[in-house]
């Protein structure tokens, strides 16, 4: 933990922890996958020192599901310090806030954020607005199209998060809820002065969008003139790498950031469920990019120009 | 041996226009719902989807009276009528999105479509007595997740398109007693709607048969102003450029409709009576087409002695047009 207080986690699918002294929270679970999320419950090795462990479940749970996730939480927990379950399902906030076998937390993909990283080109400044591009009207005519800045409502919506709203938070608090989670989205966070939550944000990557198979897509970077950063599409998700921390992330109700060490873990080869048809993953089931390669500075990242969570 | 009781199955068509009510019902729609994109709100926030998950004034009504006239229309036929609002609004929106919700009330709407828990404690506070849908933008894959949004006056389910009929099955069975719809036709998605973070906004075809003195910078030339001139679409339907150098796309560019008409007998005996048609700005004709194709298969379910109907032969006239990939809920999924 930093002088400010700031609780450095790393997210690994399985907990391994190499250097412990350099973390002071263990993250591990998959969000995006209910079949990896057990499997990383049944896999995960002991971390010593008793670093504390928050083990992150799946957006998409059945019934049967959720009761198995539960039970390996509860039957885990004998061996790790498993004191958090972040919940990216709905149907999770509510059992286990009920279920009292670990603290709640509102997982990153209920926060109502929006993640399509084009809105980073909204705000003035970044719009095209004296661009002019031929168009033909619906009389038939010729016209031309133009940006415009965007209102000031609008600019301030694009960076806020819906799960800050202070009802809801009340309501989730009655849930056992305390933690909220939210991305490091290009365009930048607006949270309300006094937040009545602590917040985690995941520094390294974004989510744009989940589906609920896998499906077949190309290794490596995609790319669109109308997108500022590069996508990738890994296993179920697609999402965006976050190299530095944007606007809005110093609120001093954000009191622990996550970096994941490994986004390209192997799908299980046995897996019948739905997200299982292809990996794009090289032959070694090793991250090509290292999001994050094991070190850790002592100085704060957001004093950082460069991402901290990038190999040289 | 008692015959099972007949279950009335419900076609819950879309609207962008009043004067569509009397076609839909006609054609065999039971209730309608319609989104709300007023210039007082495109001022504020634009026209993307940011107040309900369909972009622009095409797919949207834009005021007032036209709530008004949608919802006498629907109450003079018996059906019901819902307003989306079904995206997640910030705390500085809420009192907006609170205030149209309200005003659809007092046109005589009889429900919304809600995702947002914010503002489904805003409708409790402000004693509405909407009814509330749960739309499928809540993604609400189990029971515990029914369980969790009943206390916010939640009366019916849209289940996610994702989940098989028998997962929603499992859910109407833990929690009988309640309402539950599902995507019938239209709409179809790679990405799960609840958890797609790409914003819908309307493409503007760039003209390139353009004449040889045409001058972009004449200011005499009509203007359309946009937000985002540079939009190239959504994000399932854009080609991107791989690192491999082929281009890729998520979605399928296919004519044909996402469609569950095989499986409106399943769906019905899973506990899912109300089946949703996606398309609000689609032609009339189109909408009318895609109830018809429902409530056919309803209502040989519905007439069906054995309480289930036999299930559609692949050589069946009405799977003329089926395509890999555009079943909601059959085995190409």
């Amino acid at each position: 933990m930093n002088p400010r207080g700031i609780q450095r986690a790393i997210w690994n699918e399985t907990a391994i922890g190499k250097d412990p002294d350099a973390v002071d929270r263990w993250y591990f679970g998959h969000e995006t996958c209910a079949t990896r999320a057990i499997a990383s419950l049944t896999n995960s090795v002991t971390v010593g020192d008793g670093i504390p462990c928050t083990f992150v479940s799946p957006c998409f749970v059945s019934d049967s599901d959720m009761v198995s996730i539960l039970r390996r939480v509860e039957a885990l927990g004998k061996s790790m310090p498993v004191d958090e379950i972040v919940c990216n399902d709905w149907g999770m906030v509510e059992t286990v806030g009920r279920n009292g076998i670990a603290r709640p937390v509102l997982g990153r993909l209920l926060s109502g954020q929006i993640t399509d990283p084009r809105v980073a080109r909204w705000p003035e400044g970044s719009c095209p607005s004296g661009r002019t591009t031929p168009i033909r009207l619906p009389d038939g005519k010729l016209g031309v199209l133009r940006g415009r800045p965007i209102p000031a409502e609008l600019a301030e919506r694009i960076r806020s998060i819906p799960s800050a709203d202070a009802s809801f938070l009340d309501w989730l608090a009655r849930l056992g809820v305390r933690r909220i989670e939210f991305s490091n989205v290009l365009q930048g966070l607006s949270l309300p002065a006094s937040l009545q939550a602590s917040a985690t944000l995941h520094c390294s990557d974004v989510v744009v969008s989940v589906s609920r198979t896998c499906r077949p897509h190309p290794d490596g970077e995609l790319r669109s003139p109308g997108f500022p950063v590069p996508l990738q599409a890994i296993d179920n998700v697609l999402r965006y790498r976050s190299g530095i921390l944007h606007p809005g992330s110093d609120h001093p109700a954000i009191d622990r950031l996550v970096f994941r060490s490994s986004v390209n873990a192997p799908c299980n080869p046995t897996c019948t469920n739905f997200t299982t048809q292809e990996s794009p993953l090289d032959a070694t089931g090793t991250c090509p990019e290292g999001i994050w390669d094991g070190s850790h500075p002592t100085e704060h990242p957001w004093q950082r120009t460069q991402p901290e969570n990038r190999k040289p | 041996m008692s015959l099972p009781t007949p279950v009335r199955i419900r076609i819950v068509a879309p609207l962008h226009r009043p004067e569509e009510v009397p076609d839909l019902a006609r054609a065999g729609a039971d209730e309608i719902y319609c989104g709300y994109l007023p210039p007082d709100w495109i001022s504020r926030y634009g026209d993307w989807d940011g107040l309900s998950r369909r972009q622009g004034t095409v797919a949207n009504l834009s005021f007032p009276d036209q709530l008004r006239r949608t919802a006498r229309a629907c109450a003079e036929l018996g059906m019901g009528s819902a307003l989306a609002l079904n995206v997640r609004f910030t705390e500085a929106q809420i009192p907006s999105v609170l205030d149209i919700a309200l005003l659809w009330e007092s046109a005589g709407g009889t429900s919304v479509v809600v995702s947002c828990p914010n503002l489904l404690l805003a409708l409790d506070r402000s004693g509405s007595r909407l009814q509330r849908h749960l739309s499928l933008l809540a993604n609400c894959a189990n029971s515990a997740a029914i369980r969790l949004f009943l206390p916010l006056g939640v009366s019916r389910f849209v289940l996610p398109r994702e989940l098989t009929i028998a997962e929603m099955a499992r859910i109407a069975a833990v929690e009988p007693g309640l309402e539950y719809e599902a995507m019938s036709y239209h709409d179809k998605c790679t990405f799960v709607d609840g958890l797609c973070g790409f914003y819908h906004d309307t493409v503007q075809a760039v003209e390139t048969d353009l004449p040889a003195d045409f001058d972009a910078s004449d200011p005499s030339l009509p203007c359309v102003e946009r937000i985002d001139p540079g939009y190239e679409g959504h994000g399932c339907g854009i080609a991107f450029a791989s690192s491999q150098g082929a281009p890729f796309t998520f979605g399928t560019r296919s004519s044909t409709p996402g469609c569950a008409v095989c499986d409106v007998a399943a769906l019905a005996d899973a506990g899912v009576t109300f089946l949703k048609i996606g398309g609000r700005g689609l032609p009339l004709a189109e909408k009318i087409r895609a109830i018809r194709r429902l409530r056919d298969a309803a209502d040989r379910r519905e007439s069906s002695t054995a309480g289930r109907a036999a299930p559609i032969p692949p050589q069946d006239p009405s799977r003329k047009g089926c395509r890999e990939g555009r079943c909601y809920y059959g085995t190409d999924r």
